[in-house]
């Protein structure tokens, strides 16, 4: 469960400024969010549905997320995300709306002060910069339904302190992200793998942008890992590359441990994923995946790949459905059918 | 046939009178309230604040950018024009952008909004029509 003093703090404090500050509106249009004078409340929900080849099926809401930002000037640019995740519709031999119990949590909390026109200092609990998906991973902006190991397992998905962010004009250079987790989190991130809480985190990401949406990417992260003398850095590639009406994309990961604890099977881990997309029109697309995840703490590495197809009737609302096949060691990701809605608010 | 041929001018005269208010968009208007601190925007500079990376006025005013609805064509012209990219893969941009925590433009659904618009909002940066100057708004520039 997260932080709840935390999450009414940040939603007392947006509405205060929400009410304080109502001098205009646009119409709301799906996807674009509300705009009230400075402020703007938008969001995502996503209804997941799992049929696995071995286990029981699921439909479940998860995620429902609202997020409100706040441009004042220069110094005042909030921005506090709160989502409930998993909540049950219905599960395989048990009554709707029942089992596991949904969770609240503050996903990002953070505000940016613009230093210069090219220089953002944020402070607060933000995303970490590891790749392209972490930073993107909403449901309606992400391609396939399931997430790769890849994108999630090796690292802190967030970082609760500064960061600081150079954004250039050239797009030649790469914008650079410079960060700092100085000591825990913020509050407690719902899908930290056990033993794996990090600390002291710091890292740098560079990612050079062209033409909308290519993207190729390096990250580094240091933490330290909580209640053990145990570290680690991790390096990472990821790539995102459109050649209409094909794109690829590609994130890797190479993980060093350092003074590891006694239950590691190994003093590295390491995963990769290559998907491809084939976009038949405005709103089909197929897609294609394979990933390899060699985990730290089991002697089998996990493979699994995904087929899918992807139906957008417009930007913001997207329908999923795909095929994960999954061999080797199971982390988190079961062979089986996987379909999903998501839809930007 | 003698008495056709008066009709057939008519018809002509208004055809390309048709064709001459057909194309309201072959010149559009930049547009900023009147306290943002510049004289004139081009293109370039256009390009990076709709594309949300130039986000505040020199002075630190933020800036608030104003497109119109998706369906008009003076959207349709401005993304072609200006941005150079096609409305779709503007929305797919936007919305990542969002997610990421900047603001995409604001949406008005008429000129006449925009104006008011632009007007109103300290900050505000918009397109519209050139045919007539709203009162109360600065002109950044003009694109044809």
């Amino acid at each position: 469960m997260g932080s709840f003093r935390g999450q009414y703090f940040g939603a007392a404090a947006a509405a205060g400024l929400m009410l304080g500050h109502a001098a205009y509106a646009d119409d709301y249009k799906l996807g674009q969010g509300v705009r009230i004078d400075d402020l703007k409340v938008s969001g995502y929900m996503t209804v997941d549905a799992e049929v696995p080849d071995k286990g029981k099926s699921e439909l479940l809401a998860d995620d429902l997320s609202l997020y409100v930002q706040g441009r004042f000037n220069r110094f005042f640019n909030p921005f506090f995300e709160a989502e409930i995740a998993g909540i049950p519709l219905l599960k395989e031999g048990e009554d709707p709306l029942s089992g596991k119990t949904a969770t609240v949590v503050l996903e990002r909390l953070y505000n940016d002060i613009y230093l210069k026109d090219d220089l953002t200092l944020r402070i607060g609990k933000s995303l970490s910069t590891v790749g392209e998906w972490n930073g993107i991973h909403a449901g309606p902006l992400v391609p396939t339904a399931t997430r790769p190991l890849t994108t999630y397992r090796s690292f802190s998905e967030f970082i609760s302190g500064p960061a600081l962010i150079y954004r250039p004009s050239d797009e030649a250079l790469p914008v650079t992200t410079l960060y700092w987790q100085p000591a825990g989190t913020m509050s407690h991130d719902l899908d930290t793998i056990e033993n794996r809480n990090f600390r002291n985190i710091r890292g740098v990401n560079l990612s050079w942008n062209w033409d909308l949406e290519n993207t190729v990417g390096l990250s580094l992260q240091e933490a330290n890992i909580k209640d053990s003398d145990e570290s680690q850095t991790l390096a990472g590639f990821n790539a995102h590359l459109v050649f209409e009406p094909f794109v690829i994309r590609t994130e890797a990961t190479y993980t060093w441990l350092h003074s590891p604890r006694s239950m590691r099977v190994r003093d590295h881990e390491a995963g990769i994923f290559v998907q491809g997309e084939y976009n038949l029109n405005d709103r089909w697309a197929l897609s294609a995946r394979y990933e390899y995840f060699q985990d730290r703490d089991y002697v089998q590495a996990s493979k699994n790949a995904v087929f899918g197809m992807a139906y957008r009737p417009q930007p913001p609302v997207v329908w999923k459905l795909e095929y994960l096949t999954q061999w080797g060691q199971e982390l988190g990701l079961r062979s089986g059918v996987y379909a999903s809605l998501a839809v930007l608010f | 046939m003698r008495g056709f041929v008066p009709y057939l001018l008519a018809a002509l005269i208004c055809l390309n009178a048709g064709s001459a208010t057909a194309a309201p968009t072959e010149r559009l208007m930049i547009i900023g309230n009147a306290n943002v601190p510049v004289q004139a925007i081009d293109t370039a500079e256009l390009t990076r604040i709709f594309m949300l990376k130039r986000t505040v006025w020199p002075d630190g005013t933020a800036i608030v950018p104003v497109n119109r609805e998706a369906r008009s064509e003076e959207r349709q012209y401005f993304s072609k024009q200006v941005l150079g990219r096609s409305m779709r893969s503007l929305a797919s941009y936007w919305n990542h952008m969002q997610f990421k925590g900047f603001m995409p433009p604001v949406v008005q659904e008429s000129d006449a909004a925009v104006a008011a618009f632009v007007r109103n909002v300290p900050g505000a940066v918009g397109y519209i029509v050139a045919d007539k100057v709203p009162e109360g708004v600065r002109v950044l520039g003009e694109i044809k």
